[in-house]
């Protein structure tokens, strides 16, 4: 039971066509006839032969640029469309978290829009009347539950297509980048509830372009990239083999193999005395060097700070903090440091760095991607909780 | 026909969905409107006022001696239900593109739900016609059942034209403009503001290929004289909506996959 797989994709093609991806008009489709224009169709591959199969249970993350074949995938697996060939199976009620303002109407108040988004997702009114208190209570929208929503802010609307939706009980979860609406809390809510889902056997397929979302959910990931599969394992090794492809994609667009060198990365403390260790408060630089094999303008760097589960708790560029971009010369050694005090709490934490290009200002691609440059290990004698040190004093007096 | 039968058990499944897309366009049609509901039984009425006093008081237009009221609003029941119907049909699936891409339900709900919705207008615009008859004095019969076979042709046969205008409009967007044209060229074609009678006998059989024609004259029938319909010419017409029907749901069935990929 608990090895049966629930979604098995064999050899799935889809083609769009190019050029007249949207409807006709009857004039041109006239003018054709008559012009006996040579049936030369123009198609475009969304999908290349993508084969994967998804045991009950599993979760699984899909990544990969815009246009690698992400959402055609959850289209032909929600039904919505139908692949060009190859064969698709399916076993079990599929369920999609779709994006949540997808099936409310404006007009009409919370009261009737639960019931309306409730029956597009496929919950029965009788199930909704029963669980009706609880998905309101969800929401925390009880006072504007008689309003059309229409005078909802869109933190509103978010609550309450996700209460509505947390109600869902499929045995397949499709969910599309919902998690790139609504404000921190309400991403957690998302994510914990996706862990309940997991929790009680569902199987979830998760397309989305935040990789912290990815590696926290899912415990399988595949990488799109022009819509054939190219890598498929832990989350972690495959969002490294995605960085890995974009800066090496950036390569290329270079003409070079490689466009720069790593001489030595330090992790060292003020009296520039490498270090492993460090106490909340401490202040240290990281500081790297490298030569350039080509020349590159316009790059930025940038280091990135993770906890152990995972999570990035601090990201800074030079671009933000000097307002000015860099050049790589051919052949030219270029140290770069960053000096960071450390008001975190115990525990291991990871560095990663970043050679970024950009062009007009906005971040083109990676150059070098780096997830695990360098870690070190934050010591206390005070148990806290949390991710930062506030540096804590307490008094208490009478 | 078992793919058909799958499919009914496929809308049933869906049933949901269609109830609450149907509210949807009601409720929606009525809100912050003064006069709300009551615009359906407006619409009608005052196309009738207009008729009566063009075609009865002007223009002395025969009405086989029913008052020219009734006349004209026992036609303009099933017209109205039809060219709405016909009307919030073809664009119902272009409209709804953000969930055509999202989520899967049978298609047909979209076409379905918009005739529903014309038909809770058909009720009220019906409930103002039975006043009128108690105002005109025509006495109602038990005939009057005669009208849900006639009823089951009407919806069967906006069906299939609902069904085809639904889908084609996906594919040409020239459909929502040509539908309102060929609605108006229709209702001239059918007996709405005259009777068959005023038809040449020699152009009457090209004239009945008109299912609306046979529809709109059967209501008069029944509504008005009390008198059964054509039973002969209701079986041919019943074989003509089948045929119709079983086209549009193949055809509508054939590239409701595609609906997502062209839309």
């Amino acid at each position: 039971m608990k090895n049966e797989s629930v979604i098995q994709l064999t050899d799935v093609f889809k083609k769009y066509r190019l050029g007249q991806m949207g409807y006709r008009t009857l004039r041109e489709d006239i003018i054709k006839c008559f012009k006996r224009v040579e049936k030369k169709e123009n198609y475009f591959w969304a999908l290349k032969g993508v084969s994967f199969g998804l045991k009950r249970g599993e979760s699984l993350g899909v990544i990969g640029d815009n246009g690698a074949g992400k959402s055609t995938i959850l289209k032909i697996l929600a039904g919505v469309t139908k692949q060009s060939s190859g064969t698709v199976e399916k076993i079990g009620k599929v369920g999609a978290l779709i994006e949540l303002t997808a099936g409310f109407h404006p007009e009409l108040t919370g009261r009737e829009n639960i019931y309306l988004y409730g029956a597009i997702i496929g919950l029965k009114r009788t199930y909704i009347n029963k669980r009706f208190d609880e998905i309101v209570e969800f929401s925390g929208l009880s006072q504007f539950l008689d309003t059309p929503i229409k005078k909802y802010s869109s933190g509103m609307y978010a609550r309450l297509g996700f209460s509505v939706t947390a109600h869902l009980d499929p045995e397949i979860l499709l969910i599309d980048e919902v998690l790139s609406v609504g404000d921190y809390q309400f991403q957690n809510k998302c994510i914990n509830k996706m862990h309940d889902f997991k929790e009680r056997g569902v199987s979830i397929v998760f397309v989305s372009h935040n990789m912290e979302a990815v590696r926290k959910v899912c415990s399988r990931t595949i990488l799109l990239n022009k819509g054939a599969i190219v890598c498929d394992g832990s989350p972690d090794s495959v969002i490294d083999e995605y960085y890995r492809i974009n800066s090496s994609n950036m390569k290329n667009l270079n003409g070079a193999d490689k466009a720069i060198e790593i001489l030595d990365i330090r992790l060292v403390r003020e009296n520039n005395k490498e270090a492993l260790d460090f106490r909340p408060g401490d202040k240290a630089l990281f500081k790297i060097k490298l030569r350039a094999k080509t020349n590159i303008e316009n790059v930025f760097f940038s280091v990135f700070i993770r906890a152990a589960s995972g999570m990035v708790i601090f990201d800074v560029s030079s671009s933000r903090l000097l307002n000015a971009m860099h050049s790589l010369i051919n052949d030219k050694t270029l140290e770069v440091c960053f000096e960071l005090k450390l008001n975190l709490l115990k525990g291991l934490y990871k560095i990663g760095f970043n050679i970024i290009g950009s062009i007009d200002g906005q971040p083109s691609g990676f150059i070098e991607y780096m997830n695990d440059a360098s870690s070190f290990l934050v010591k206390e004698d005070v148990s806290l909780q949390g991710i930062a040190h506030l540096e804590p004093r307490v008094s208490v007096n009478i | 026909m078992a793919k058909i039968l799958k499919d009914i058990k496929e809308i049933a499944h869906h049933k949901e969905v269609l109830w609450n897309f149907t509210l949807r366009e009601i409720k929606v049609k009525y809100k912050q409107s003064i006069l709300g509901i009551l615009w359906a039984a407006l619409q009608p009425l005052s196309m009738m006022v207009i008729f009566t006093v063009i075609f009865s008081r002007f223009i002395k237009v025969p009405s086989d001696g029913m008052p020219y009221p009734i006349f004209s609003f026992a036609a303009l029941l099933p017209w109205m239900f039809f060219s709405n119907s016909i009307l919030s049909s073809a664009s119902s699936i272009v409209g709804s593109m953000n969930l055509l891409n999202k989520i899967y339900f049978p298609r047909e709900i979209f076409p379905m739900s918009s005739i529903l919705a014309a038909f809770v207008d058909f009720c009220i615009a019906g409930c103002i016609f039975f006043v009128m008859l108690i105002f005109y004095k025509i006495p109602l019969t038990l005939n009057i059942l005669y009208l849900i076979p006639i009823l089951v042709l009407e919806i069967g046969f906006i069906l299939a034209i609902s069904l085809f205008v639904a889908a084609a409009n996906v594919y040409y967007r020239d459909v929502r403009y040509v539908i309102p044209l060929v609605i108006q060229l229709w209702m001239y074609a059918s007996p709405v503001i005259y009777p068959i009678s005023v038809v040449p006998q020699h152009l009457r059989p090209f004239y009945m290929l008109n299912p609306m024609a046979f529809i709109i004259d059967s209501y008069r029938k029944v509504l008005v004289l009390g008198l059964a319909p054509d039973w002969p010419c209701f079986a041919a017409m019943a074989a003509v909506v089948l045929l119709l029907l079983w086209l549009a749901y193949n055809f509508f069935k054939k590239i409701e996959m595609s609906f997502a990929d062209v839309i």
